[in-house]
This record gives structure tokens, C-alpha cells and sequence, in this order.
């Protein structure tokens, strides 16, 4: 948590990564539409920082702009669904492709057919390493919801992927 | 479950390409500087604004309040940047159509204003200042003239209250003009001393007859100077006290009345000859210090000029000189400066105990028996209307 007398660029240096990872995820893995998106959102951010309420965690402000400027990309381009079992795994980079494994790609394909809510559950409780209040926060939903949620989700993945298996 | 978690927990993680963070930055930096320079711009803007507004302002208080303070200032004195201001004001009020009294009323006050500068310039020195004070105390001579030009123009309308009111300025202007002669000294410049001089003798006569006049109006049972008998009255008293006594440099009034009286000629060289017994008769304890000195000098330097006129034939020259001298006898007395060691205060003079609003007795008058002035009386007056008016 940073003080109240943190700069934009202290706060960009701390989200910059988590907010493009969370576009990445969401755009099928582009990674170009994701610098563009991040670069966006961090604007937009900076734009309205003067209006940001320093008691309030800038994480949770940063991410509901980022869901805000996500759903408007969708809409601009047409598209629901970010994650598609048809496009290939994303992870082009060299390194990536030496962590990914087939049971990733599984998990992937999995969590791609899942609700938008459930999906975004789980990549934030996993991929951006938030908890379920932070999830809450930023979804406007309440802690106990979003743990039932997540619960939910886990179960279906499993589910999902034991079938896959059979 | 815990294995699908651990599935979930190693999911890649996109690293944000070096180009694209440096471009954010860049952008986010840009829209810092962007920020910054409008509320720089505003600043200046409101800058601007408040620039505008407070010179606005200042140009408004600068035109009410430098007139007025040039005009109500006796500070602004001859060689001020104002002064041409102040003049250019008192000029204009003076064009402003009005009545006689008021007009005389505006030039009593306008003789006030440029005695009370005389007396600052007086205190100052260096410069042109000696220049400066002979042409303030010349124009209140000039203005005191049309001032009585003026009032006595009025004849039988003249209003008791406006000569009463003259009465008690001149009053006032008799104690600036001595208070410049004293603050110059003796030592000053003949034109300075002339001037001055001059002046003194002007108000200084005029001052005593409104004594004169005021006593008489306290003590008379018909003292009612609102009705018509009472201001013929006043008027009968003012002319009487005009007539009675012989003014140095005589005002406009006389000046008719010796255009139309055939003047016999004055003997100037027995003139001449009291003066330089005059001279022999000053004494060092009428006049301590170098007082008495410097004033033989003044005399001796006039007699030997008055003789040199009179040698050329120049007799107007002489009958100025002679002028000139006669009134510096008279009011050498009130150039003396106060000695601050002396008891007696800034009053006090050699032999003379000078009060406020009393004409002292001159030193010379003592010593002689007669003064000055009656002597210069016995004889005719004199043609000149003053060292100004020689010409």
C-alpha cells in the first residue's frame, strides 16, 4: 500500500505489470492489443487521478478501470468472449513455451469456456494474485460471494478437466 | 482441488515488453508537462488579469489621487515633478466662471498656497532653490495684488464676511512670510531678501490694517456688518486706513490713484543720504552676530549702487534702490535667526519682543526717532509701484 502523496508513475511502476497481464488474458493473449489496452488505461487513469479518493486502494480504482475499458473494447470490436477454445495457446514467447505445458493448455481451454464471472474469479484469484476481498472490491460484489464464486468455479474446472480426462 | 490450484498458480504470467513501458511512461509524462504548462497558463492568465485590473486601478487612483495631492500638497513645491500640475489645477479653477469675491477669494488662497511653499523652499537649499523661492514668493506677490485688485473693484458690494475672512488669511500669510524671511536670514541674496521683503511689507501692512479693522468692529456698538450701514462702514474704515497710511509698494489702488495724481519729484540724493546714516546708525546689539554686519553691507552695496544710478541719471533705477533699502531696514528684524541657546525662544529678537500678529518696533526707529516708512511718507510717494512694476 502506498501513501497518500504517491505519484501516478509510483503506482504505474507497481500495477503496470498486473494490469497488462490482466488485458493479455483478456484479448486472446495479443499481446500488442494488451500494451495498447494498458496504455489506455493507464491514461484514462492519470486523466482522472486528480478525482481518485487517496483513502480509497488504487489497485481496486485501477482495476474496475481496466474491466470498464476491457468491456468497451469488446464492445467497439464486437467481441464477448476474449478467450476462445478455437485460437491457439498464446504463449509465443520462447519461455512461455517452455513452461507451458499440456496441462496448462487444458486449464486454459477449460477457464475459456467458462462464465465471464467465474473466469474472471479465477484469473484474478490466480494469475494476478488477488484475494477474494480485493476480488470484491473490484467486481462490486461482497466477500462472501465472490469465495462462493470462486469455490464454484474450482469445482467446475475440476470437474471439467476429470471429464477431459475420461 | 489442491492440484488444480497449483495448475491455476502456474499459469504464464506476460511480462510487459521494456518498449511499451517506455512509452507509457513517456506518455504519461507528456500528459504531466501538458498538465503543468495549463496550470501555468492559467496562472499566467489569471496573472494577466490581476495585472490588468490592478493597473486599471492604479490608473484610476493615479488620476484622482496625484492631481488632488499635487493640488493639496504644500509639499509640492517649486521644481517638483507635480508643481506644473498644481499650477495647471489652481489655473483652471480660476477659469471656472465665478464672482468677484470668489475669485479674490481663490487668489487670497492661492497667495496663502505659494507662501506656504516659500516657507518649505526656505528650509532647503542648494540647487535652485534660491531661484525657486524668489519666483513662489514674486507670484504671491502677484496674486495678493489681484486679490486687492479685485476687492477693492467691488466698491459698495463688498461683503463683510469675505473682508473679515481676508483679514484673518492675511494674518495667517504675514506669519509664513516672516517665518521665510527668518528661515533665509540676512545672509540670503539680495533677490532673495528684495522678495521677501517686499512681501513683508505688502501683507504685513495689510495684516495691521485688518487688525486695526477687527478691533474696531469688536468694539463698536453698531458692530451689525450684515446690514448695508455696517458694511459702508467697514468699507468707509478700510479705505480710511488705506488712505491713512502709506503702503511700500502700493497695490492696484494706489496705482490708479497715482496715475491720476501728478507726482512731484523726490529729492532721491537726500534720500540717499538718510540711508547711509541709516547704515552708520546700526547697532551690533539691535542685530548680534554678524547680523548687523552683513546688514551695513546689504546697505552700503544699495547706496553705492543708488549712487551710481544717480550719477547715470537713472533715476527710476535710484528711486527703486532707495525702495528697496527703506524696506529692508524695516524688516531686517524678522531675518534674524532665532538663537535656540537664547531665553527668549524663536521670538525673540535684539531689543525687540516680537508676538504673534505684532508688528515689533524697528530697531532703526529707536535709534532714529522716525521711521522708514514716514520718512519715505513726508515725501511724496514715491512714482514706482514696486521693483516689479519698475519697468
Amino acid at each position: 500500500m502506498m501513501d497518500k502523496n504517491s505519484s501516478f508513475l509510483d503506482y504505474y511502476g507497481q500495477f503496470k505489470a498486473k494490469i497488462y497481464n490482466y488485458c493479455w488474458y483478456r484479448v486472446n493473449f495479443d499481446r500488442e492489443i494488451a500494451e495498447d489496452l494498458t496504455s489506455d488505461i493507464f491514461i484514462k487513469a492519470f486523466s482522472s487521478y486528480g478525482s481518485f479518493d487517496q483513502d480509497r486502494p488504487f489497485q481496486a480504482w485501477i482495476y474496475a478501470i481496466a474491466r470498464n475499458h476491457l468491456i468497451n473494447h469488446y464492445r467497439k470490436s464486437g467481441r464477448e468472449v476474449p478467450l476462445d477454445d478455437s485460437i491457439d495457446f498464446p504463449i509465443d514467447s520462447h519461455a512461455a513455451k517452455v513452461h507451458a505445458s499440456i496441462e496448462m493448455e487444458k486449464v486454459l481451454s477449460v477457464i475459456a469456456t467458462m462464465d465471464g464471472y467465474c473466469r474472471d474469479v479465477l484469473l484474478m484469484k490466480y494469475v494476478d494474485g488477488l484475494d477474494s476481498k480485493e476480488i470484491a472490491q473490484i467486481l462490486g460484489k461482497n466477500d462472501g460471494a465472490v469465495r462462493t464464486q470462486l469455490s464454484r468455479a474450482l469445482s467446475i474446472l475440476k470437474e471439467k478437466l476429470e471429464y477431459e480426462k475420461h | 482441488m489442491k492440484n488444480i490450484e497449483e495448475q491455476l498458480k502456474n499459469l504464464p504470467k506476460a511480462k510487459m515488453p521494456l518498449t511499451a513501458d517506455l512509452k507509457i511512461r513517456i506518455m504519461i509524462y507528456r500528459l504531466q508537462w501538458r498538465k503543468y504548462a495549463e496550470k501555468q497558463n492559467i496562472f499566467r492568465l489569471f496573472s494577466r488579469k490581476m495585472a490588468y485590473a490592478f493597473a486599471s486601478v492604479l490608473l484610476l487612483a493615479s488620476t484622482v489621487s496625484v492631481p488632488a495631492f499635487a493640488y493639496a500638497s504644500p509639499g509640492v513645491v517649486k521644481g517638483n515633478p507635480f508643481y506644473p500640475l498644481k499650477i495647471l489645477l489652481e489655473k483652471a479653477e480660476l477659469a471656472i466662471p465665478k464672482s468677484n469675491e470668489a475669485e479674490a477669494k481663490i487668489y487670497e488662497k492661492n497667495v496663502s498656497r505659494r507662501l506656504a511653499e516659500a516657507e518649505i523652499l526656505s528650509k532647503q537649499t542648494g540647487g535652485k532653490t534660491a531661484d525657486y523661492l524668489v519666483e513662489t514668493v514674486n507670484q504671491a506677490q502677484t496674486d495678493k495684488e489681484k486679490a486687492s485688485a479685485i476687492i477693492s473693484g467691488l466698491g459698495e458690494t463688498k461683503d463683510a464676511g469675505l473682508l473679515k475672512k481676508i483679514d484673518q488669511t492675511e494674518k495667517q500669510q504675514e506669519a509664513l512670510i516672516k517665518q521665510v524671511a527668518q528661515n533665509v536670514g540676512l545672509e540670503a541674496s539680495d533677490k532673495v531678501v528684495n522678495s521677501v521683503s517686499l512681501m513683508i511689507s505688502t501683507i504685513s501692512d495689510k495684516a495691521n490694517k485688518a487688525d486695526k479693522r477687527l478691533d474696531s468692529e469688536e468694539t463698536s456698538p453698531k458692530g451689525n456688518v450684515g446690514d448695508s450701514k455696517g458694511m459702508r462702514n467697514v468699507e468707509q474704515r478700510r479705505t480710511e486706513a488705506t488712505s491713512s497710511e502709506s503702503m511700500p509698494i502700493p497695490d492696484t489702488r494706489d496705482e490708479a490713484i497715482a496715475t491720476q495724481t501728478p507726482k512731484s519729484p523726490i529729492d532721491l540724493g537726500a534720500e540717499k543720504k538718510k540711508l547711509d546714516e541709516m547704515a552708520k546708525t546700526i547697532k551690533q546689539d539691535d542685530f548680534p552676530g554678524k547680523g548687523a554686519d552683513t546688514l551695513r553691507a546689504k546697505l552700503e552695496t544699495r547706496n553705492k549702487k543708488t549712487s551710481q544710478a544717480l550719477d547715470e541719471g537713472n533715476l527710476g533705477k535710484a528711486e527703486e534702490l532707495i525702495k528697496e533699502s527703506h524696506r529692508l531696514m524695516d524688516n531686517a528684524k524678522f531675518f534674524l535667526k532665532s538663537d535656540p541657546a537664547e531665553p527668549g525662544g524663536k521670538n525673540k529678537k535684539p531689543g525687540v519682543s516680537v508676538q504673534p500678529n505684532e508688528k515689533p518696533k524697528d530697531p532703526v526707529e529707536r535709534s532714529k526717532g522716525t521711521s522708514t516708512k514716514e520718512t519715505l511718507n513726508n515725501k511724496e510717494k514715491p512714482k514706482s509701484k514696486g521693483h516689479r512694476n519698475n519697468n
